[in-house]
């Protein structure tokens, strides 16, 4: 193969069937290595990959993107440094960070719009006449949603929602009230809102009980010697997704609605004290404990902080507060 | 009727519409006017130009300004019965093909050459590949030991 000119191996490269083939063609050696590392070859390779799931969208919705909207995706698919696991672009995207979609330097509006929408064709519409709510303590909506999508939580990914046609019922740092937002990407811990312009708003959101107001670095209710991410789900069920091979081929269309995302534990911190008397199960400041387990509560949309000790072994809980998203802190 | 010489000096006498599925033989043809003097083509061999002519004479009645669609449609599909047959050849052969296609810009036949060098790679792991193709791994020990995770873009994902 080393006959063979540049040009005509990013050729074969393109013409690769399968992200694994391209990336064991990539491991055979420095050279092969250095032409896989091209933008235009992965655009390239990424384009002919997803062409069939454009056309199927363009099938089932009649959404048709011109070529230049296509390519934008692509581009927009390939800086995220994603290696695709799916050929269905819908499924595809879920694999891109929410950074990148900030981070990103969109060629225009157009391809920033069907980037955003391609999580719709799985969000959940109104249902009633009262919108979805986002997650916020009852008697203070913060904004109300007329669309949603859960994605839930993968190994290399925090769970996260995408609100669409987003109205804010309260004013919230820089933004009044009925401020309007096209798209918000919500994850526990940070918060990505996208206007009707498509500019790009970025937030922190913020969480309360008991009088205790903070964000998830918990500043203010507690320290802990080490933190670890585990964003993994607390209840049994089936993957929506499935692995390997017919991971590649599925769609869309083959996996269930999420109705209901699953809960996950997110983060499990260890060796911490309390900076503030909290009344669910009388702990005091200043007191120890082995662990603080950070979950999705399962019956609504607050976050479960449980705070444990470790007796002979087991790990016994002590007292838990029930954090709702309270405000957003906008950057 | 079109004559070309290969680069061992051997001539072949073909139709014009089949030697004009080559782009440059087009545009020569069209740059020189009516002329009996054979095109030399420099960078093909008589035993490739010969299996080029067999391909253009076979695909003669192939419509040109469609191929690229057509092309495009079959991308992601396998390569017809004929032209897999066509390309059943040792792989210096194969190579040869795939460069005169280049060099003469035959797009359709670079298309199925290339094809069927990436059928020959899909599900083979790189070992296999460098084994079929003879390729050295030229990795440095310390990159062939952690993964090359620093040169790789994909390996990050690996895991997935």
């Amino acid at each position: 193969m080393y006959t063979l000119p540049n040009e005509i191996i990013s050729k074969v490269f393109t013409d690769l069937p399968h992200p694994q083939d391209y990336l064991n063609l990539q491991l055979t050696c420095k050279s092969f290595n250095a032409i896989a590392n091209f933008a235009s070859i992965r655009r390239t390779f990424f384009e002919k990959l997803l062409t069939k799931s454009r056309d199927h969208i363009f099938a089932t919705t009649k959404e048709k993107w011109s070529e230049e909207t296509f390519k934008g995706i692509c581009a927009f698919l390939e800086s995220s440094k994603i290696r695709p696991a799916y050929t269905d672009i819908r499924l595809v995207i879920q694999q891109v960070p929410t950074s990148h979609f900030c981070n990103f330097q969109f060629p225009s509006n157009d391809v920033k719009r069907a980037i955003l929408n391609l999580f719709k064709a799985q969000a959940l519409p109104t249902q009633s006449a009262k919108p979805l709510t986002i997650p916020t303590l009852d008697n203070d909506v913060l904004a109300q949603a007329e669309y949603v999508f859960y994605q839930e939580a993968t190994q290399h990914m925090a769970p996260r929602r995408i609100f669409y046609d987003v109205t804010l019922k309260k004013e919230s740092g820089k933004f009044a009230r009925d401020q309007h937002f096209y798209a918000i990407f919500h994850h526990i811990d940070c918060l990505v809102a996208f206007d009707d312009d498509l500019n790009m708003h970025a937030g922190i959101p913020e969480y309360k009980d008991e009088d205790i107001i903070s964000s998830t670095a918990w500043e203010n209710l507690l320290t802990a010697e080490s933190i670890e991410i585990n964003n993994m789900p607390t209840v049994e069920g089936s993957r929506r997704i499935p692995v390997g091979e017919d991971a590649f081929t599925c769609t869309l269309e083959d996996l269930p609605k999420i109705e209901k995302p699953k809960p996950c534990l997110l983060r499990t911190f260890s060796n911490c004290h309390v900076l503030h008397d909290i009344a669910k199960g009388g702990l005091k400041k200043g007191q120890f404990f082995d662990y603080v387990f950070m979950y999705e509560h399962e019956d609504d949309d607050s976050i479960c902080m449980e705070f444990c000790t470790k007796d002979d072994g087991a790990v016994t809980p002590r007292g838990y507060l029930l954090m709702t998203e309270n405000n957003i802190k906008w950057q | 009727m079109v004559q070309l010489l290969s680069s061992d000096n051997e001539t072949f006498t073909v139709d014009k519409q089949v030697a004009e599925r080559s782009i440059l033989i087009k545009n020569m043809l069209e740059d020189v006017g009516e002329s009996d003097a054979p095109i030399p083509l420099p960078n093909v061999t008589a035993k490739i130009l010969k299996k080029v002519i067999d391909w253009c004479e076979h695909h003669r009645g192939d419509p040109v300004s469609q191929q690229e669609e057509i092309n495009d449609r079959k991308r992601l599909t396998e390569i017809d019965e004929w032209d897999q047959k066509f390309m059943e050849v040792d792989q210096e052969t194969l190579f040869e093909i795939i460069l005169a296609a280049n060099y003469l810009d035959i797009k359709p036949l670079l298309d199925i050459g290339c094809k069927t060098v990436a059928n020959m790679i899909k599900g083979k792991s790189p070992e296999e590949i460098r084994r079929t193709f003879n390729i050295v791994n030229d990795f440095t020990p310390e990159v062939r030991q952690f993964g090359i995770i620093s040169h790789c873009y994909f390996l990050a994902m690996l895991s997935t």
